[in-house]
């Protein structure tokens, strides 16, 4: 480049040289154009006369006027101008005398920018639609170039012959949007049928280097892994049945991953697989990948000066897990073992790396370990501090003296100095610029070999403050809103680290006031008093830029005023990447589509106002789900209507199968449409529910109606009936805290009851329920599935009452308290304490005295999920003659539990205890634990118990056994139902003492709190 | 009838209208046009006090030369290489007018005129022209490091074939920043030009005037 412009820059440079360049005019040069210099402009036109900026855009960027005087320079700059703007793909212009001066005629081609992509497809997954649209690399609001569908449709042909797609037929189809110069593209894609791999052709597979002598032993010769074995490895022929599986892209990764790993269980470390390409029989419709495979040398990795097993080696040199050997990872290796020994107290260990060379077609890799002596962390101080408390400054340090989980310390040269950064971090960004932190290490503290004690020795030093502020800059934007929200306000502590955050804080508020160019900067200086300083913002605030329009795109069955209400971003308003960001959140918030995809048209280009797109993927509008399951625990009772056998519970099973439809977007609103079906030996029911996302257009409301048939069988005293229609609506307050305000009306009716028969004119009513209820959920666990921390809270409040049509009347409160604490890093503590009373109002004169409230209307309880000493729905008074549960109004339980690891990362352990019991009324609500006779059951009853927990992404496989260690004696009848009706018309019936099992078991997913 | 004259002041000059100016070439979002194109050519031989060549060959070639400008310009805009301001351009004006023409702006202007240009235009491309200079030493010399055995080899080959041996050892100690400096710009060129090839790969670049695209190498 220099060179090209050396005669040029020679020039410059020959200035003070007097040269005078030769002069060779060129009168040729100046066309006819030159005539035009000077003249008046008469008229600017335009063609096509529709241009893609807006008239008063053009006018403000266009620096020749009608009736002003034409110059060429201007007209360069018109061009440029113009073109900057990203919006033009050619800009000519021409001139002619005109009778008023001359006419300037633009004639303007305009760009296209890159819309919607769309893939229209029968290829069944994978690829899926979003993968094909990846792969075209076309980016949403990007000048499109039709030269680029080339290289697009090569893309999206090679990922589908990657899947095993190999003759597809792909055709781009265009829609051009003149108003905002955007073009949507879709792809229909028809692929045909799917390959099938076939026997891969493996080349390579023998170990490499020199082969052994014939003389040598035999197995020494052997393959490492035989052809068959790495076909197996592959996992590509079909499970139990003939041929091969379809071929996709993850499996052909997997396959040729796997055979890597094959290797590598042979100590084969070093091995490479590569798949060299897939040769296709159109015939068979096959593909048959040839692979290539460098076995390269045994690896084998031992310690010397100190005993560490193949699994240590394992866990602390990465090679296993990177499952490559380089000097890299090699020398990570040698820190991990030295911090290995140093957890085990040796906090001198070193670790050398000692790699031998590969000799016949075997590496030894050496670690050479010296442990030293072993210590103990026992001491440590904090010296020297006065603005922070010890404890602040410990809860931010690695180094922890021994306890119960850390028996020898946590110790290491590299804690000790990363803890001396923290904590000097820490208080320079709190304004003490001059402070110093050391950590001193005391070996034999209190004269104890071994023994090791830190000192945190700290000088704080003088904490800076600000004298004065201020901000420089600021011109467009009035920013005395966010300054006052400044951490380095005068009289406040200056550290870098608040100025950080100030600058944070400002420049946000220019984004989101449209200003994406806006930049900060900030100098101090020594004040007027000793440690404090003058700090001065300077803010550039460069171009601010605002919304042209917003254009969505993708829309097929969705309406797009549904749409256009979530928008938070109009014409005219700052491009803010805040607001456009919440515009996509409340569009995915809808939950109707796949993909909300957002991009700021013609990014590049010098335009004040820009078009904002969303394009989205509309989600598949029907989701079928079924399921199969079974309840296996003590259920209770005999299932025949007249089996009166264990009303106390005895080892149950209830296959169950489950349905639900769901269709999303019911009449493109948005709203969502379900029926859930259920049928069990238990239980039958179907809900059919219409959800609606939002109430006006409120994002926090939501609204669900629904309607319920259910023929449940759970509590084995009856079996009931209910058809229910409710509404209910949703109020989300915050992230945590939700409200649920919602109605019900039901109708429900018992039979098949096995109770006294006395009690059945009182107990066996249908009943028609109106309530009106109000729930809130307040929920700051970390997890719900599986909590670790945090607090649970429901409260439920409801009525009925004849107002609402309900023929029973009560008021029902059922609150509910969990909460879960760490106790160090694997231990977790959790407590859930359940309370509800039920009180009943305007008692009919034919119910129930002793508990008011019809059967299936009252409280239940115990098993899994309440007290573990029940099986389900046990608890409670139970029919003092048949000894079946019949619920109560008034109900208490508390579980404690303690979550520990037991083997490995997903399977962990529980120690609980239960409490707790239903009770017929608050009145009878009793904290005593023992059982003053059959009859009784206002009591405490208790459970002790193991559990184990199977960690899987749905929440944790549960299995509980407990020790029920008081359960409830009741008077049961040993005959059936009718010998029942019998002696109680002919006398009395002779009941016979039961009781509930000691030993409970239950079998779940989810934890129990 | 005032449409008609409207239509009458349209249509009438349209048949003698020329094109005045247009893009020749786009440059990311910069363009070159055709005008910048011909300015290029007539600088250039005013400069090199040569006769201007419009011919299709130097119209290439002073694209190329262009479109370089513009990718450094970019470059020095993004980066926020010290540019000089207006007053410049009238300093290295007087500068040069003074050197070259005695002091006497009216026999730049004149002679500026024979070129088809301004005096203006040619302040602007010394300015143009010093700023490259800064560009080039701030953003790639740096990068340049030479060492003692490169300076002698090309003191080896460059001088002593021509001097008694005795005398070398001296004659490279002499020469010594000389031929660090020589050393110096010819690794800066090279960077430069590595790094041009690279923008240019990475910038969208689009001959509108297909009569500039470099003719096929035979």
């Amino acid at each position: 480049m220099r060179h090209r412009y050396a005669k040029s820059i020679l020039a410059v440079f020959l200035l003070s040289a007097g040269v005078t360049p030769h002069a060779g005019a060129q009168s040729d040069v100046r066309s006819a154009i030159a005539e035009l210099e000077g003249l008046k402009i008469a008229g600017i036109v335009f063609d096509p006369p529709q241009q893609p900026l807006e008239a008063r855009d053009l006018q403000e960027l266009l620096p020749i006027r009608r009736d002003g005087i034409y110059r060429a320079a201007d007209v360069r700059t018109a061009i440029e101008r113009m073109f900057a703007s990203g919006r033009y793909k050619d800009i000519q212009v021409d001139a002619s005398p005109s009778a008023g001066g001359v006419l300037v005629k633009f004639t303007t081609q305009n760009n296209w920018f890159i819309g919607g992509v769309n893939v229209d497809t029968d290829v069944s997954e994978p690829p899926s639609a979003g993968q094909m649209v990846g792969a075209t690399h076309l980016q949403l609001g990007d000048l499109f170039d039709p030269a680029q569908m080339a290289a697009a449709i090569v893309n999206v042909r090679k990922l589908l012959a990657d899947n095993g797609f190999f003759e597809p037929s792909i055709e781009p189809k265009y829609s051009y949007r003149d108003s905002s110069q955007q073009v949507d593209i879709v792809l229909a894609v028809q692929a045909g049928k799917r390959a099938h791999y076939a026997t891969p052709l493996i080349s390579g597979a023998e170990p490499a280097g020199a082969k052994p002598p014939a003389a040598a032993a035999p197995d020494a010769r052997k393959t490492i892994v035989t052809a068959e074995e790495l076909v197996k490895a592959t996992s590509w022929r079909r499970f139990l049945l003939p041929g091969y599986r379809g071929v996709t892209l993850s499996r052909t990764r997997a396959g040729i991953d796997n055979i890597r790993l094959r290797y590598e269980k042979a100590n084969r470390l070093l091995a490479t697989v590569t798949l060299e390409g897939m040769d296709r029989d159109t015939v068979r419709n096959v593909a048959v990948p040839k692979i290539s495979v460098d076995p390269g040398p045994e690896v084998t990795v031992t310690a010397t000066g100190a005993k560490v097993s193949h699994k240590q080696l394992r866990q602390n040199v990465p090679i296993y897990e990177e499952h490559t050997v380089d000097d890299d990872l090699l020398a990570e290796g040698a820190v991990d073992l030295r911090a290995y020994f140093q957890a085990q107290g040796y906090f001198d260990a070193e670790v050398h790396l000692e790699r031998q060379q590969v000799e016949d077609g075997k590496a030894q890799i050496t670690y050479a370990v010296n442990r030293g002596a072993r210590h103990r962390f026992v001491h440590l101080e904090i010296q020297g501090n006065r603005y922070f408390e010890a404890k602040t400054i410990r809860e931010r340090m690695f180094l922890i003296p021994k306890t119960f989980e850390f028996p020898r310390g946590r110790y290491s040269e590299a804690f000790r100095r990363r803890d001396a950064a923290t904590i000097l971090d820490l208080y320079q960004s709190n304004g003490f610029r001059d402070a110093k932190v050391e950590l001193r290490v005391m070996d034999r503290y209190a004269g104890r070999e071994g023994d090791l004690a830190v000192f945190v020795e700290i000088a704080e030093g003088a904490q800076y403050r600000v004298s004065s502020l201020t901000v420089k800059g600021p011109a467009k934007l009035d920013v005395s809103r966010p300054v006052q929200t400044l951490a380095s306000q005068k009289g406040q502590i200056f550290s870098e680290f608040n100025v950080a955050g100030d600058r944070e804080t400002m420049m946000q508020y220019y984004g989101a006031n449209g200003f994406p160019a806006a930049a900060f900067a900030w100098s101090s200086k020594p004040g007027a008093q000793p440690n404090t300083v003058d700090l001065e913002f300077v803010i550039e605030e460069g171009a601010q830029q605002f919304v042209r329009e917003v254009v969505t795109s993708g829309l097929r069955t969705t309406r797009q005023r549904l749409v256009n209400r979530q928008l938070t971003l109009n014409p005219g308003s700052p491009l803010s990447p805040a607001a456009m960001a919440e515009t996509q959140r409340k569009l995915d918030d809808l939950g109707i589509f796949a993909q909300v995809n957002m991009a700021v048209q013609n990014p590049d280009g010098v335009e004040d106002r820009k078009f904002v797109i969303y394009d989205l993927e509309e989600a598949r509008r029907y989701t079928i789900t079924t399921g199969l399951g079974a309840e296996f625990a003590r259920i209770g009772g005999g299932t025949a209507i007249s089996d009166l056998s264990n009303p106390g519970g005895g080892p149950g099973f209830s296959p169950r199968v489950s349905m639900n439809v769901t269709r999303l977007n019911f009449l493109g609103l948005g709203e969502t449409l379900g029926l859930q079906g259920r049928l069990s030996t238990l239980q039958k029911r179907a809900v059919g529910t219409y959800f609606v996302p939002r109430i006006f257009n409120f994002v926090d409301f939501d609204s669900t109606f629904s309607l319920l048939y259910d023929d449940t069988h759970d509590v084995r005293t009856f079996e009931s009936k209910r058809e229910e229609a409710a509404a209910q609506m949703a109020q989300h307050m915050s992230k945590s805290l939700t409200f649920f305000y919602r109605f019900n009306y039901r109708h429900v009716g018992v039979s098949n009851l096995k109770i006294d028969p006395l009690l059945l004119p009182r107990l066996a009513q249908s009943v028609r329920v109106g309530s009106a209820s109000f729930n809130l959920v307040q929920d700051h666990r970390d997890d719900p599935l599986d909590p670790r921390r945090g607090i649970y809270n429901t409260l439920d409040m409801a009525l009925a009452t004849s107002a609402f049509g309900s023929q029973t009347s009560f008021v029902r409160i059922l609150g509910r308290n969990a909460t879960y604490y760490k106790l160090g890093e694997k231990f977790v503590f959790a407590r859930e304490t359940q309370m509800g009373i039920q009180p009943a109002f305007s008692i009919p004169s034919n119910a129930d005295l002793t508990d008011p409230i019809p059967l299936p209307e009252r409280f239940y309880g115990g098993g899994g999920s309440t007290d573990r000493a029940f099986p389900e729905n046990q608890a409670g008074p139970r029919d003092l003659l048949t000894g079946f549960p019949l619920g109560g109004s008034a109900m208490f339980f508390n579980s404690a539990e303690l979550r520990f690891p037991l083997y490995g990362a997903n399977v962990n352990g529980v120690f609980f205890e239960d409490a707790g019991n239903i009770f017929s009324s608050i009145g009878k609500m009793s904290f005593r634990t023992v059982q003053h006779s059959p009859s009784d059951f206002s009591y405490m009853v208790h459970a002790a118990g193991f559990g184990i927990r199977y960690r899987t992404p749905v929440g944790p496989i549960r299995v509980d056994l407990a020790y029920s260690i008081n359960p409830p004696r009741f008077f049961g009848y040993p005959g059936s139902y009718n010998q029942l009706v019998q002696c109680s018309v002919n006398g009395p019936c002779q009941a016979s003492l039961q009781q509930i099992s000691h030993f409970q078991f239950f079998f779940s997913i989810g934890q129990a709190f | 009838m005032r449409k008609l004259l409207l239509a009458l002041m349209l249509v009438m000059p349209m048949a003698r209208a020329v094109l005045v100016d247009g893009v020749a070439i786009s440059v990311g979002n910069t363009v070159i046009t055709r005008s910048e194109i011909d300015q290029r050519i007539r600088l250039t031989a005013f400069l090199n006090g040569e006769t201007a060549d419009t011919g299709e060959v130097s119209r290439r070639e002073a694209a190329q030369r262009l479109i370089e400008q513009k990718l450094i310009a970019r470059e020095m805009d993004l980066g926020h290489y010290p540019r000089r301001g207006s007053d410049a351009a009238q300093t290295m004006l007087d500068a040069w007018a003074k050197a070259n023409y005695g002091g006497d702006p009216a026999a730049l202007a004149a002679r500026a005129a024979e070129y088809g240009l301004t005096p203006g235009e040619i302040g602007a491309e010394l300015v143009w022209q010093s700023e490259f200079l800064t560009f080039l030493n701030l953003r790639f010399r740096p990068a340049v490091q030479v060492t003692d055995e490169q300076i002698r080899a090309y003191f080896m080959e460059k001088f002593a074939a021509r001097m008694p041996a005795a005398q070398q050892e001296a004659a490279l100690i002499e020469l010594h920043p000389q031929i660090e400096e020589a050393l110096t710009v010819e690794g800066s060129d090279r960077e430069l030009d590595a790094w041009l090839r690279d923008q240019r790969q990475r910038t969208r670049i689009d001959y509108v005037d297909k009569s500039l695209l470099e003719p096929p190498a035979k």
